[in-house]
């Protein structure tokens, strides 16, 4: 009974509040993604010089998202925002096959980071719009996502300019957080 | 005038933050001081200073130009306690720092954004080779890597294959095929709209509407080979705007089977055979023999690397440099030592293609 209370308490009151951070290469879209599931519209970015932080609510969870630059000199600051987070989420370009490679390898340096150890993580194969673009399922496998054995995973096929898969792949994030 | 205690405190408080707040409130700070300058000439030569935790110093200058002096002083100070911070971070290579800025201040053109003219652009279109403002940057991503591929000039990496290609082009000789014939529509400046630099941008590298008339005497995969051999990288801009894959990789002759990359890896041109690569040349492809592209590039190399040890030039030197981070360029996107193709496997493929002749 104690346990059924506590879980009903933690799913209801304790757990509500999420912080997530969005990381992945310059470019990839990630704040394009923000804003478009915050406000619903497609607004026109310049490359993040620092980082924007936007509240989003999903079925009653107040997600933090910290969505941070991706310039390669930007990307030693991203732990600076690890703390505490329940996930991550990693935005790809799926129309830019020769950075997959890089993209893997700073997936595979975060994933690494202890601070984020109990983040689950979320892979939005972002730009299904753009010529030639790779599927989810390949840039799974180029992201070497089989490898992930430590934490929840999930790739999530989506278009930010349209809106497509955002809702999906946030609403996945706010099940693995809150436990349901 | 208080602002020595004040100083000090700017100097210890902002560079011991680490977070990319720093460079927000730095420019916060220097968007005060410009401010003032422009606006407040009348208001007893005031300015302020904004902190991280957003406490809020006043100053009073005595006259205009010693509050000018000391906005400039400030942001100086600023500026190297950031820098200070930075280096401590990270190495930063001088090599590195002289190569971005021979991009930025050498390259003809490179002055001014490509687009709209805003000087002192700091943003780069690798592919195209020119550089650009935040703001028209921002326009270009929105094309899509296939058309664009924005870095920073500087918190960005920049590999050899990269500088070569921003040094090859610059902002003048790209416009002078991008732009060639604007048909009398005007080009946006740095204060035009944000709508209006976007129709700009996506008439000129979407729909190539001002690119210069296309030379039909000749199959475009030829007029490739041509410019490649001649290292004529106006003539190649212009013919890669207007390639498709096929033609990208057009081959010398039907006996000759060597593609353009294999020409650039030959004669050790990094910066063409990295355009090649960014515009879909096969970097696997062998020639009639079944030598690849880092077959030719290493033998470029060998010669560049024979050449400096006998002459000792600067210009050998620079050569054989380059020639080297041609064949790691290959190695990177996993161009083959030697042909998969077995010495035994390229006899039928030659008779196939006398076959063709016959």
């Amino acid at each position: 009974m104690g346990q059924l209370f506590s879980h009903l308490f933690g799913r209801y009151w304790g757990r509500r509040h999420a912080r997530i951070v969005m990381v992945g290469l310059d470019g990839a879209g990630k704040t394009t993604i923000l804003y478009k599931i915050k406000l619903g519209e497609v607004v026109r970015t310049i490359p993040t010089v620092g980082f924007n932080v936007e509240t989003v609510v999903r079925g009653g969870t107040h997600l933090t998202v910290w969505d941070v630059g991706g310039q390669e000199k930007l990307r030693r600051l991203w732990r600076h925002y690890f703390q505490n987070a329940g996930g991550v989420v990693f935005v790809v370009d799926s129309g830019d096959r020769d950075r997959f490679a890089e993209a893997a390898a700073e997936l595979k340096r975060i994933l690494f980071e202890c601070e984020l150890r109990d983040a689950a993580l979320l892979v939005f194969a972002n730009k299904q719009d753009a010529p030639l673009a790779t599927t989810p399922a390949e840039v799974a496998e180029r992201m070497a996502l089989r490898d992930v054995k430590d934490r929840k995973w999930h790739v999530q096929g989506a278009c930010a300019l349209d809106g497509t898969g955002l809702t999906e792949g946030f609403d996945w994030l706010c099940r693995e957080i809150s436990g349901d | 005038m208080v602002l020595s205690s004040s100083n000090s405190f700017l100097n210890g408080e902002i560079a011991k933050t680490e977070t990319p707040n720093v460079k927000k409130r730095h420019r916060r700070v220097k968007s005060s001081g410009v401010k003032n300058s422009e606006y407040d000439d009348n208001d007893g030569y005031e300015f302020y200073i904004v902190s991280l935790d957003n406490k809020q110093w006043h100053f009073d200058a005595s006259n205009s130009d010693e509050r000018d002096e000391w906005v400039a002083a400030i942001e100086q100070q600023i500026l190297n306690s950031l820098q200070l911070n930075e280096s401590s971070k990270a190495k930063t290579n001088p090599v590195e720092a002289a190569t971005i800025q021979s991009i930025k201040n050498r390259v003809p053109g490179n002055s001014h954004c490509v687009d709209c003219d805003a000087a002192n652009p700091d943003w780069a279109s690798l592919n195209l080779g020119v550089l650009m403002c935040i703001e028209c940057s921002g326009i270009h991503r929105n094309l899509g890597s296939h058309i664009s591929r924005v870095r920073s000039m500087d918190l960005d990496e920049w590999p050899p294959g990269n500088v070569a290609v921003m040094l090859a082009i610059g902002n003048t000789l790209a416009n002078s095929v991008w732009e060639c014939q604007t048909q009398n529509k005007t080009k946006p400046g740095p204060a035009s709209s944000r709508e209006e630099k976007e129709r700009w941008i996506r008439a000129k590298y979407e729909n190539k509407e001002f690119l210069p008339p296309l030379n039909n005497t000749m199959p475009l995969g030829q007029q490739l080979i041509d410019s490649v051999c001649g290292s004529n990288v106006k003539a190649i801009i212009h013919v890669l705007a207007r390639t498709n894959v096929q033609e990208v990789n057009t081959t010398v002759g039907p006996r000759d089977l060597r593609t353009p990359l294999h020409l650039a890896c030959a004669m050790g041109n990094l910066a063409i055979a990295q355009l090649l690569i960014w515009h879909n040349a096969d970097v696997k492809c062998v020639d009639q023999d079944g030598r690849t592209c880092l077959a030719y590039a290493k033998a470029a190399a060998s010669i560049a690397a024979a050449k400096y040890q006998s002459t000792n030039s600067l210009n050998a030197d620079v050569s054989a440099t380059t020639s080297k981070s041609l064949v790691e360029l290959l190695l990177t996107y996993g161009c083959p030592e030697v042909s998969s193709v077995s010495i035994s496997g390229t006899i039928p493929r030659r008779r196939g293609s006398q076959n063709v002749e016959m």
